[in-house]
């Protein structure tokens, strides 16, 4: 679908939602690219209600038709009404639609945080390293109040599928190993051993089933200049789970590659961790934690394989989509032979 | 063929760096040239080692099977260790080196598997040469271009910002 034509739609979307509004336009469309599993898109909606001009910006995230991950785009505004009313920030959403018929797949619109970015890359230079601690040391804590919020009183438990403490780590891994399988384009010796390891020596069962973000890293967080973290974003994979999962995502050496000691180019590993284990009251075993981060790369390994696939058969050519996937599947494969080093 | 595909991939790359994307004005099309660029970069480096490091690989996996095999105690996979550790690559075409390349990987794998399964010092020690032919497995596939990613974009993103 052309960009015009997703506006244009949309514009009939707005105005089924919103019957009595006139004059409803959509200006300044910009596509948010970088993305690998939705069409981001952000765009000035203005409309006359009962004789009031309005005027916002918005984002409209829709299903790719050929996504990376298998993911819903109900799974991400669950999360985003279920932590509305809570310390963890998101946005706000304004619709959610499941039917194709408007634009082919299903979509939500929400509001659009202004003044921020989310390249957590600055961090490595001025003026934003002035920021990067503080930055980080948040985003420690957000992560921490996502692993002690109660799923049942902010109305996950019965939307997000149970697992019992001993089968997290074997939900993922039979989840992540098989979608790696199906993506294969050559054999990766490497990746099926880190596999037969982590079956051969499974984590203690979960502490606590939590609800698990499933891509908290930087990158997926709007802060701005003065390093206030507004809004944690790209939730499509969340699930309930143990809590460890999420903290080993974020400390994938992939997004921090130049300076590895830093998290995410903000806080040192054992000062975030620290910060995560006070707010989320639960201790971070370390030997446990190994497991997870072999995990990660495994996990992660699997999306990259995805990408290249997608592109490989022609399903999605953006060059993101392709050097991405060879960028990662790169440095990931690196990350997960000195992990499977230290383990062997 | 002169000039040299490398020589020309590189050159591709740099001009649409340095002309093209200071022409283009919608933000998506300059990052996408950007990725293009990188793209030639990663397959100007993967096409001068295209055929050496499976001819190297597959090299060195014969050598290891015909090694290994004493310490494996299921025939049949004894008998495929000593029968691909006696191949030679004749055909030069990548596909052909590439698919001989894989089929040795699959080996290499179900010799691994069975070999985390064995007790004794020359199971361990097998354990070890595999982790090593691992090591040069996961090296021959590094690219150059995927540490400069970051520190580009980086330059970029800062550059957007100041404007």
């Amino acid at each position: 679908m052309t960009q015009q034509e997703l506006v244009d739609r949309f514009k009939v979307y707005v105005a089924h939602r919103l019957p009595e509004a006139q004059k409803i336009e959509i200006g300044q469309v910009n596509p948010i690219f970088g993305g690998a599993s939705r069409e981001t898109v952000s765009m000035e909606l203005k409309y006359v209600l009962r004789g009031n001009p309005s005027s916002q910006r918005v984002i409209l995230r829709r299903e790719f038709e050929s996504g990376i991950v298998e993911t819903s785009v109900r799974t991400e505004y669950q999360a985003y009404h279920a932590f509305g009313n809570t310390d963890v920030p998101v946005p706000k959403v304004i619709w959610t639609e499941e039917d194709p018929k408007w634009l082919n797949t299903p979509f939500y619109v929400m509001e659009e945080i202004l003044g921020c970015q989310a390249l957590h890359v600055v961090f490595s230079a001025p003026p934003y390293d002035a920021i990067r601690e503080r930055v980080g040391e948040t985003f420690f804590r957000i992560m921490g109040a996502i692993a002690a919020s109660d799923p049942a009183a902010i109305g996950l438990q019965d939307k997000l599928e149970a697992v019992r403490p001993e089968d997290c780590w074997k939900r993922e891994l039979d989840y992540w190993e098989a979608d790696a399988k199906r993506n294969e384009l050559e054999p990766q010796p490497v990746l099926r051993a880190a596999i037969r390891w982590l079956r051969r020596n499974p984590p203690p069962p979960a502490q606590k089933i939590v609800v698990v973000h499933g891509d908290m890293r930087a990158g997926n967080f709007l802060f701005n200049e003065s390093g206030q973290i507004r809004a944690i974003l790209d939730w499509e994979m969340m699930h309930m789970g143990d809590p460890l999962e999420d903290l080993a995502w974020s400390m994938n050496r992939l997004w921090t590659w130049s300076e590895p000691h830093l998290i995410g180019f903000m806080v040192p590993r054992e000062r975030g961790i620290r910060i995560w284990e006070e707010t989320a009251g639960f201790r971070a075993d370390r030997e446990a934690l190994f497991w997870w981060e072999v995990f990660t790369s495994v996990k992660s390994m699997a999306i990259w394989m995805s990408m290249n696939r997608t592109y490989d058969t022609g399903a999605n050519t953006d060059p993101i989509i392709g050097y991405g996937g060879i960028w990662a599947m790169d440095l990931q494969r690196r990350i997960l032979m000195e992990q499977m080093r230290r383990a062997s | 063929m002169r000039p040299s595909c490398e020589h020309i991939l590189k050159t591709l790359a740099n001009s649409l760096v340095t002309e093209y994307m200071g022409e283009v004005s919608k933000d998506k099309a300059k990052t996408d040239l950007g990725l293009m660029a990188l793209l030639l970069g990663v397959v100007s480096e993967e096409f001068e080692r295209n055929a050496s490091r499976r001819i190297e690989e597959n090299a060195e996996l014969r050598e290891f099977f015909s090694k290994a095999w004493p310490v494996v105690q299921d025939d049949v996979l004894r008998d495929r260790l000593t029968q691909a550790s006696q191949g030679e690559d004749k055909d030069y075409r990548i596909s052909a080196l590439d698919k001989t390349n894989c089929d040795l990987i699959e080996l290499l794998i179900k010799l691994h598997a069975h070999v985390e399964t064995l007790d004794g010092e020359d199971a361990r020690r097998t354990d070890q040469e595999i982790w090593q032919v691992l090591g040069n497995w996961t090296k021959r596939r590094e690219f150059m271009t995927s540490e400069l990613f970051i520190p580009v974009l980086l330059m970029a993103t800062l550059q957007k910002l100041g404007q």
